[in-house]
């Protein structure tokens, strides 16, 4: 344990980074670069449509895993955004509680976008007897703010469990490096819930159905990734190899490939 | 007469009401449940016996409209941390086995609170075709006491009923509470029913309110050869009478707040335990 933290204390030397001392830097480089992917991202989703059918087929097959007050549900919207996250602020600290023994990234995030998902079912009352009642039901619901800290590190698994017990595969990966990261507790979404409700007689945009979609989603997030869960992902060994190697074609290799 | 509803009402239900009006396991589940209820009523001393015979919905199903959707009131949780100590016994009728908490109520009602717990301020617009038979021993008690036994048959139709009710979900257990009539006096003060915390306005002025039942409609049939003895038809006219105080009594004391039909999906599936608050 000594070894680690002057193992620690010697990347920082040698990296030029003082933990008290150094000032915050922006990370415009990276956004920049990971803006690039999302845009790729959504050029391939381009065709919205595409995966609005893929996701109804998706819905589809997966109904019968359906709770059974909840007829079908069709997927009437889609809307994947067209900003980016901006991360700044990026500063390396001393994980807390770790004794000076492993080191970590904390970032600034923020996106202001429009993410949404619209989808149209009926809640059924089942009772006295199977569909004796519908009530239709009209939801978008869309994340239009997401402000956090990240705290990113890498590190090996020797230190950490995971939540669920089924995790068969954890023994076997825990060889090599994995990238962590979590979000602080402090974080803000703000969501845009738009509720219709009724068939012939419809309420809108009740408060209580907003606060219903908003607490399940946040409470998916915070089960998954937010401080004392994290986020733990084996990262591929970079060691060059021949099989990831590539070159820029050039027009001859066009030709003779054909 | 009703028929099925053509014209273009304002609801937000989708009611199927084709299967649930002539199934029978529906239809006799609710008779039974209103024969234990009139098993339990003191008779009169000119009705010797009182049954419900059979129980029809009818083809014409109610009109529900949403109101308004909200965190379920704290009287269902306190009910459900109620039982949840000696489980499905009420605790006042069972009180050497209730164990002492020292977390109390609240503590419980906050266990069992979800996030998820809905629940809906619906209107029921109710002017269908439902038929009750009831069959009943009338007794003469003129010119002495007990002097014949009649049997009579009554049926129950025309029942109207035009009222805001509470539906709560919460963990698996629905809550069915008839709140008011839509034209009762005490909504006119009120945005809300819901926000004012109900439970203390209406439980208290239950007396003044205006009877959840708009219209019904009781026959009596009994022996052709009695019909002209005034004497039996006055008797066959206290007994309408005194069934139509069953029936408002059998709905106030199960189904309007501050009383609730309570059903539980967690042990039984079939779920058609009822209870009444208290």
């Amino acid at each position: 344990t000594d070894r680690k933290f002057s193992q620690i204390n010697t990347i920082l030397e040698k990296t030029y980074y003082n933990v008290e001392t150094h000032s915050p830097e922006s990370l415009d480089w990276f956004n920049v670069l990971i803006g690039q992917t999302i845009q790729q991202f959504r050029e391939e989703a381009l065709q919205k449509d595409n995966i609005v059918h893929s996701l109804n087929s998706f819905i589809a097959r997966k109904s019968g895993e359906l709770p059974h007050y909840l007829d079908t549900i069709k997927i009437t919207e889609l809307d994947i955004g067209e900003d980016f996250p901006i991360l700044s602020n990026c500063r390396i600290q001393y994980s807390p509680n770790s004794n000076k023994q492993r080191l970590e990234a904390k970032i600034d995030i923020d996106l202001s976008d429009r993410l949404a998902l619209g989808i149209e079912t009926k809640l059924l009352v089942n009772y006295p007897k199977p569909f004796t009642a519908a009530l239709p039901i009209q939801l978008t619901v869309s994340i239009v703010r997401f402000q956090a800290c990240l705290t990113v590190s890498l590190t090996t698994a020797e230190e950490f469990v995971p939540t669920s017990d089924n995790e068969t595969s954890y023994s076997s990966e825990n060889g090599g490096y994995f990238l962590m990261f979590s979000f602080s507790p402090e974080y803000r979404m703000e969501f845009d819930v738009k509720s219709l409700i009724g068939a012939r007689s419809k309420l809108q945009d009740i408060p209580k159905i907003g606060s219903l979609i908003e607490s399940q989603i946040k409470r998916w997030f915070v089960e998954r990734c937010v401080e004392p869960r994290f986020q733990f992902i084996k990262l591929p060994s970079l060691w060059p190899r021949s099989k990831n190697t590539r070159e820029e074609k050039t027009e001859n290799d066009d030709i003779s490939m054909k | 007469m009703y028929g099925f509803v053509k014209t273009p009402v304002l609801m937000s239900f989708e009611i199927n009401w084709q299967d649930l009006g002539d199934d029978e396991a529906v239809n006799n589940s609710i008779k039974s449940f209103l024969n234990s209820h009139l098993q339990s009523i003191l008779l009169p001393s000119y009705v010797s016996s009182l049954q419900v015979t059979d129980f029809c919905l009818g083809g014409t199903p109610p009109k529900i409209t949403l109101r308004e959707i909200s965190d379920p009131l704290d009287e269902f949780y306190n009910h459900i941390a109620n039982e949840e100590l000696p489980k499905g016994e009420r605790s006042e009728n069972d009180n050497s086995t209730c164990q002492p908490t020292d977390g109390g109520e609240r503590d419980l009602q906050s266990e069992v609170q979800d996030e998820s717990d809905l629940q809906f301020l619906v209107e029921i617009d109710y002017k269908g075709d439902m038929r009750i038979g009831v069959s009943a021993e009338l007794a003469l008690n003129y010119p002495s006491p007990s002097f014949m036994s009649l049997p009579v048959k009554l049926s129950i139709t025309d029942l109207g009923i035009h009222a805001l009710c509470l539906v709560a979900y919460i963990s698996n257990q629905l809550f069915i509470s008839f709140l008011c009539d839509v034209a009762d006096p005490i909504l006119d003060a009120r945005e809300s029913l819901i926000d004012l915390g109900s439970s203390a306005i209406l439980g208290k002025k239950s007396l003044e309110r205006i009877s959840l039942i708009r219209s019904i409609k009781i026959d009596s049939e009994i022996g052709e050869q009695n019909n002209v003895e005034g004497s039996v038809l006055r008797s066959v006219g206290k007994l309408e009478q005194f069934l139509l105080e069953v029936f408002r009594t059998i709905l106030k004391k199960e189904a309007a707040w501050p009383s609730w039909i309570n059903l539980d999906f967690n042990d039984d599936p079939s779920g058609d335990e009822t209870s009444d608050a208290d």
